[in-house]
Formats: structure tokens, C-alpha cells, sequence
């Protein structure tokens, strides 16, 4: 049996930080579109390999820093598509994430100059320059910190105006909103916009991070992005907006450490996503069970308090 | 009240991971880092994909590191770091961050793809790479040159000779005057032949049609384009994907009497009517070699020059021949080895 330190060695913990940061972008998205605004977005997938496809293609032209702010507003319009064919064509929310999704997978390819594979080895990526400037050993944890830190922070602030207290609304009760005369359909669409333009920064920063990307980059991120939300709201619980941002961060990267002592027990990489599927599967029924488990118990005791003064009745009765 | 959801997350995790392991766990070698009279060299070998000829160059390797092994008296260790990417490139990056992580001593990608992500996985820490079956090292950006790689990454090299394969394609059929390009644009080993093969063409003044495919579903598409446009011949350079598709897609251009010519052996025992390339046994082997000279002798991958297999070996399949009513005996004379061999899934 393996001592702990060798299944978690500083380079791991580094490497699941990395990534978890990353992911962390996708999960805000998530957290956005299914926490707040409550809709089943589909089109994660397909947004994350766009961000990684535009991504890589700008930085490949000599533009790295350039190629954030491209991914985000490709991420943008696939959102807005989405929200159009939902809130203009009335298409259900499932189904307007799926259709974009699957036309994703073509305007990718298209991206990519008709390849599924853009390798960028030799270009200037924004890590090349941080290794200059920063050096060191954890310069690529440095950066994605930088910009997580960024984007929680402006969501944080996003979130708290008059604009996105609209969406929070939409998201809780949509006639009302409708009831305060602020229109679901714009909220909607912003909400869906912002949250696809992360997904796509994320897709993004995993282009430079690994100098490739590949058509398949996207299958099952919706998956796992649920559950490092999942696993962060357990964690954090309902708070303050601020605190439930954190809370999902703090989930990625738990749930990247989870997967990377997984890789080092030898569970073999296929089974990583049944693993996802337990863990969101139970994380998601934990409190309906719990609630469940507290109704069970109140019924139990009431049962057992019946009898008894059942029984007292009867005695009494029977003494008299 | 927190404390109890946290560990109740933590330990479902645990259980769900460990009952996992289970089926996922090799023996743990005990071998030991170093037995008293044994040094033992980690190897990590990474497959591609699933297919006839990777699977050759993987066993071949194996069988030379075992072979060297024996003759030298240390311990090739490549049974617990081999991996399968299965064409899936977010599994190959796992495995290329878990090799780094296992400190292996050397790392043995399997074609083109594999290769380039372990060269970003190797860009800090520089640990050798030797390559095996990368059609176009230069173009693919893994080296600065063939004699002096340059960086930690050196290999052995499937180049094609697109010319000698035309050669054989017009001596069974001097007047074809359509021929068909199948491949796969985003396999870097393709992109070199194809433009060869497209210079050949344009100098003999002979129309082609390309098609291309990115998985099994648009080569079977392509490949039903390509029926349709009634082409004389086709062409597929070392393609891993359409290789893949090979088995799926062959009966389909035997029925319609178009001969396949493909720059692997592989190929013509999936289906295709000759396939002209390397020895991968021999490919295999060299790489092998190569390993051992620089765990061994300490030879620095930066100028250990990549080799090339010049082999020219055709692959005939009999079966499609026959179907075909196609004659091959002249290729005897123009190649330095004829096989014939019949449609099967593995080499034996």
C-alpha cells in the first residue's frame, strides 16, 4: 500500500490546480445557467471546444493575449443563438442546447480549417510569456489564478446589480419578473451569453495550456462541470453570491484531486466519468434524501406515540 | 454540521474510487527500484489507437526491449507505464501527465498525435522521448532537423515513398485517369504524401478528387463519395484513421472493382488491395535500439539522428486480387519484397 506521499506528490497537486482552475470557469458557467437561471444548458460541450478551437487558431496567428477576449465573444454568440432559439423560437431550453451543440461540432471543424487537430507547440501561448516574466516552477497555476480571480470577482459584482439581480429573479420566478415589467427573454439571453463566453475562456486557456486542440476536447465537460458545482454547493451552502463563487472554485479543483488520485490508484481513465456520474448522482440526492430520512423518522415516532396512547387508552378503559 | 457534508462527499468519493480500483489495478511491480544485481529503466509506451500496425511496432518493441534486457542484464519496466490514448486526446494528456508524474526514464509515443502531446508534456522537464512511426518528424514540429533533433526528442520515422507507389499503381493499370486521395486532414502523417502525391499527379497531367474524413463515420462517407465519382484508383498515405475505418470500408470499393493503395502493410490485411511501406517489425525494433543506446550508453537525444526505414515491402491481399480480377505479378520486380496475405483483423 502506497504511503499518501507518493500518491500525492507537490507536481500533482500543481498539475490538479491547474486544471481545476480551468474547469472552475465551466462550472461558473454552469453555475449561472443551472443555479441561477435554472435552465439545462446542453450547449456546454460544443462552447468549450469552440473557445479551444478560435483559441488555438488566434494564438497560432501570433496573437495570444488576443485570443481570450476572441474565445469569449464566439462563446457569447453561441450563447445567444441558443437564448434566440429558445426565448424568440419558442424551443425547449434541452432541445435549443442540443441543436446548437451539434452545429458546434461543424462550425469547430470549420474553425480548425477543416481538421479535428490544431497543434500549436511553436507558437507563443500566454504561459511561454508568464515562464518569462514569472519563471519558477508554479508560473501556470499563477496565471489561472489571475484570471479566475478576475472573473469571480467580476461576476461577484455582475451579479449584485440591478441587471444581474434581474437574472437571479428570472431564474427563481419568471412571472414575477415578467409581473415587474423587466423582460425574461433580454435576462435570458444575457445570462446564457455570459455564461457560454466562460465556458469558451476556458476552452481558451486549455488550447495554450496543452498547445493542441482536438474536435473531442468538449464530450462530457457538461458532466463533470455539474459535478465540481455539485461538489461546491454541498460544500458552501447558500450564502452570499460571493461566497457561492468561491464555493464553486473550491469544488473544481476538489473534484480535480479527486480524479487525479484516482489516475494514481490506477482506475483506469474510461472509468472517470462513471465515477462523475456517481458522484453528482449522489451529491444531487443527499438533501432530497436527508429531507426524505427526516420525514420517515417525525412519521416513526409518531406511529410508536400513537400506539403507546392507544394502548394507555385501552388500560384505562379496561382498569375503570 | 458543515464538517459532516464535506465528509460524507469525501468518503462516498473514496468508496466509489475504491471499488473502482478493483478493476483497474495492475500488479504492482515488485521488482523494486534497483535488485542488488539489476538497474531497472522505467518505459512508458503509449499506443495511438487500435490497429494492425501499431499494434506490430508496440509488440516488436516490446520484444527487443526484452531481448536487450536479457542480453545486457538490466530490467526494461515497460508493463506498468504502457497506455492506449484510444484516439481520444483529453486520455492522452492524462496519460502523458501521469507518466511524467511515475518519473519514467524515457517515454515511447506510437504515431504522430501521441508524439506531439508528449513533447508538451515533456517541454519542462525533458525527458527523453523516442518517437516510432511519425511519417514527417519535421513537419510535424518535433524536430529541428533529421541528423541533429535538437531537444530531448528523437525517433524512427514510417516517410513514404509516394512516388514508388504510383509506380505500382500504374503498372497494374496504365490507363487510369481518375484517382481518388482518401485521408485524414488533421493526421499530420498525411499531409507531406498527400501533397507528393499530388505533385506526381499534376506532372503525369492526371485528374484526382480528394476526400477526406475525421472518424469512421465521414471516412465511410467519403469513401461512399468517392465510389460515387467512379474513380480508377485511390490513394491513402499511413493514415491512422482511415486505417481504422479500413475493415468498414473496403467492401465497398472491391464491389465497385477500385483497387486500394495504401502506404502501410496494415492496410491490405484490412481489406485494401496493396499496401506498399515499411517493415514495422524492423520500424519497431530500430526504436527499440534506440532506447536502449541512450538509457544505457547515455546518448543524447539532441543528436541521436531520427531514423528512417527505406524498406520497400508490398502487401498484396489475395482475396481482393482475386475479387478484383487484378494482376500483381509485376510489382515482384519493383519492389524488394512481395507478401500476399489474405483480409484478417490482427498480424498474428
Amino acid at each position: 500500500m502506497s504511503s499518501l506521499s507518493t500518491i500525492f506528490t507537490v507536481s500533482i497537486f500543481r498539475s490538479a490546480l491547474e486544471t481545476g482552475c480551468i474547469y472552475a470557469l465551466v462550472a461558473l458557467a454552469l453555475f449561472i445557467s443551472f443555479s441561477i437561471l435554472n435552465i439545462a444548458d446542453l450547449t456546454t460541450d460544443g462552447c468549450y471546444t469552440l473557445g479551444c478551437a478560435v483559441g488555438a487558431m488566434v494564438t497560432m496567428s501570433g496573437h495570444p493575449f488576443l485570443a481570450l477576449p476572441a474565445a469569449m465573444c464566439a462563446g457569447a454568440l453561441a450563447g445567444f443563438v441558443t437564448a434566440f432559439l429558445q426565448t424568440r423560437l419558442g424551443v425547449e431550453s434541452i432541445l435549443a442546447g442540443i441543436i446548437v451543440n451539434t452545429g458546434l461540432y461543424t462550425i469547430n471543424i470549420m474553425v480548425m480549417k477543416f481538421s479535428s487537430v490544431v497543434n500549436i507547440f511553436n507558437c507563443d501561448t500566454i504561459f511561454r510569456y508568464a515562464k518569462k516574466v514569472i519563471g519558477g516552477e508554479w508560473y501556470k497555476v499563477i496565471v489561472v489564478l489571475i484570471v479566475v480571480a478576475v472573473v469571480a470577482l467580476l461576476l461577484g459584482w455582475f451579479l449584485n446589480t440591478r441587471l444581474g439581480l434581474s437574472i437571479r429573479a428570472t431564474g427563481d420566478n419568471s412571472s414575477m419578473v415578467k409581473a415587474s415589467s423587466i423582460n425574461p427573454a433580454f435576462t435570458i439571453t444575457v445570462g446564457l451569453c455570459v455564461a457560454n463566453s466562460l465556458t469558451a475562456l476556458a476552452g481558451c486557456l486549455l488550447a495554450q495550456y496543452q498547445n493542441s486542440c482536438d474536435i473531442n476536447i468538449g464530450t462530457g465537460m457538461v458532466t463533470i462541470a455539474l459535478a465540481s458545482l455539485i461538489i461546491g454547493e454541498t460544500i458552501v451552502g447558500k450564502g452570499g453570491i460571493l461566497r457561492r463563487v468561491v464555493g464553486v472554485i473550491v469544488g473544481s479543483c476538489l473534484y480535480r484531486f479527486i480524479v487525479a488520485v484516482a489516475i494514481r490508484m490506477h482506475v483506469p481513465a474510461e472509468c472517470l466519468k462513471l465515477v462523475s456520474a456517481i458522484i453528482v448522482a449522489v451529491a444531487i440526492a443527499t438533501p432530497y434524501l436527508k429531507s426524505k430520512a427526516v420525514f420517515w423518522k417525525t412519521r416513526l415516532t409518531r406511529m410508536k406515540e400513537n400506539k403507546k396512547l392507544q394502548k394507555q387508552a385501552e388500560q384505562g378503559i379496561g382498569g375503570k | 454540521m458543515k464538517m459532516k457534508k464535506i465528509t460524507a462527499l469525501l468518503t462516498t468519493a473514496a468508496l466509489a474510487m475504491a471499488s473502482l480500483a478493483g478493476c483497474g489495478a495492475k500488479e504492482d511491480a515488485q521488482t523494486g527500484k534497483t535488485d542488488a544485481e539489476q538497474t531497472v529503466y522505467k518505459v512508458g509506451i503509449v499506443q495511438y489507437v487500435d490497429d494492425a500496425s501499431l499494434n506490430q511496432i508496440e509488440k516488436a518493441i516490446e520484444a527487443e526491449l526484452d531481448k536487450k534486457g536479457a542480453e545486457l542484464g538490466v530490467t526494461f519496466d515497460y508493463a506498468d507505464y504502457t497506455f492506449n490514448g484510444q484516439a481520444d486526446s483529453t486520455t492522452l494528456n492524462q496519460i502523458a501527465a501521469q507518466l511524467v508524474a511515475d518519473e519514467v526514464d524515457v517515454i515511447i509515443p506510437i504515431a504522430t498525435p501521441t508524439a506531439c502531446i508528449m513533447q508538451n508534456a515533456t517541454e519542462d522537464n525533458k525527458i527523453p522521448v523516442v518517437f516510432s512511426a511519425v511519417s514527417d518528424p519535421i513537419g510535424a514540429g518535433l524536430v529541428a532537423s533529421m541528423d541533429a533533433p535538437g531537444s530531448n526528442i528523437t525517433g524512427t520515422s514510417d516517410a513514404l515513398d509516394t512516388t514508388a507507389i504510383f509506380e505500382l499503381m500504374f503498372a497494374a493499370n496504365p490507363d487510369i485517369d481518375y484517382v481518388g486521395l482518401l485521408y485524414d486532414k488533421g493526421q499530420d502523417s498525411s499531409t507531406q504524401a498527400i501533397a507528393d502525391a499530388k505533385a506526381y499527379l499534376d506532372a503525369k497531367g492526371i485528374a484526382y478528387i480528394e476526400k477526406t474524413g475525421t472518424n469512421n463515420e465521414e471516412v465511410s462517407l467519403a469513401a461512399d463519395a468517392l465510389v460515387a465519382e467512379q474513380v480508377d484508383a485511390i490513394f491513402t498515405p499511413s493514415d491512422n484513421t482511415v486505417m481504422t475505418a479500413e475493415l468498414a470500408i473496403y467492401e465497398k470499393f472491391t464491389e465497385a472493382g477500385i483497387p486500394h493503395y495504401a502506404g502501410a502493410d496494415s492496410f491490405a490485411l484490412n481489406g485494401a488491395f496493396c499496401g506498399y511501406g515499411v517493415d514495422y517489425v524492423e520500424l519497431g525494433t530500430a526504436t527499440a535500439d534506440m532506447v536502449v543506446d541512450i538509457l544505457v550508453n547515455g546518448a543524447d537525444p539532441a543528436t541521436t539522428a531520427v531514423q528512417t526505414m527505406h524498406s520497400g515491402i508490398a502487401t498484396v491481399n489475395t482475396e481482393v486480387a482475386q475479387a478484383l480480377g487484378m494482376d500483381y505479378s509485376m510489382f515482384a520486380d519493383m519492389c524488394t519484397q512481395l507478401v500476399e496475405i489474405n483480409t484478417a483483423e490482427e498480424f498474428e
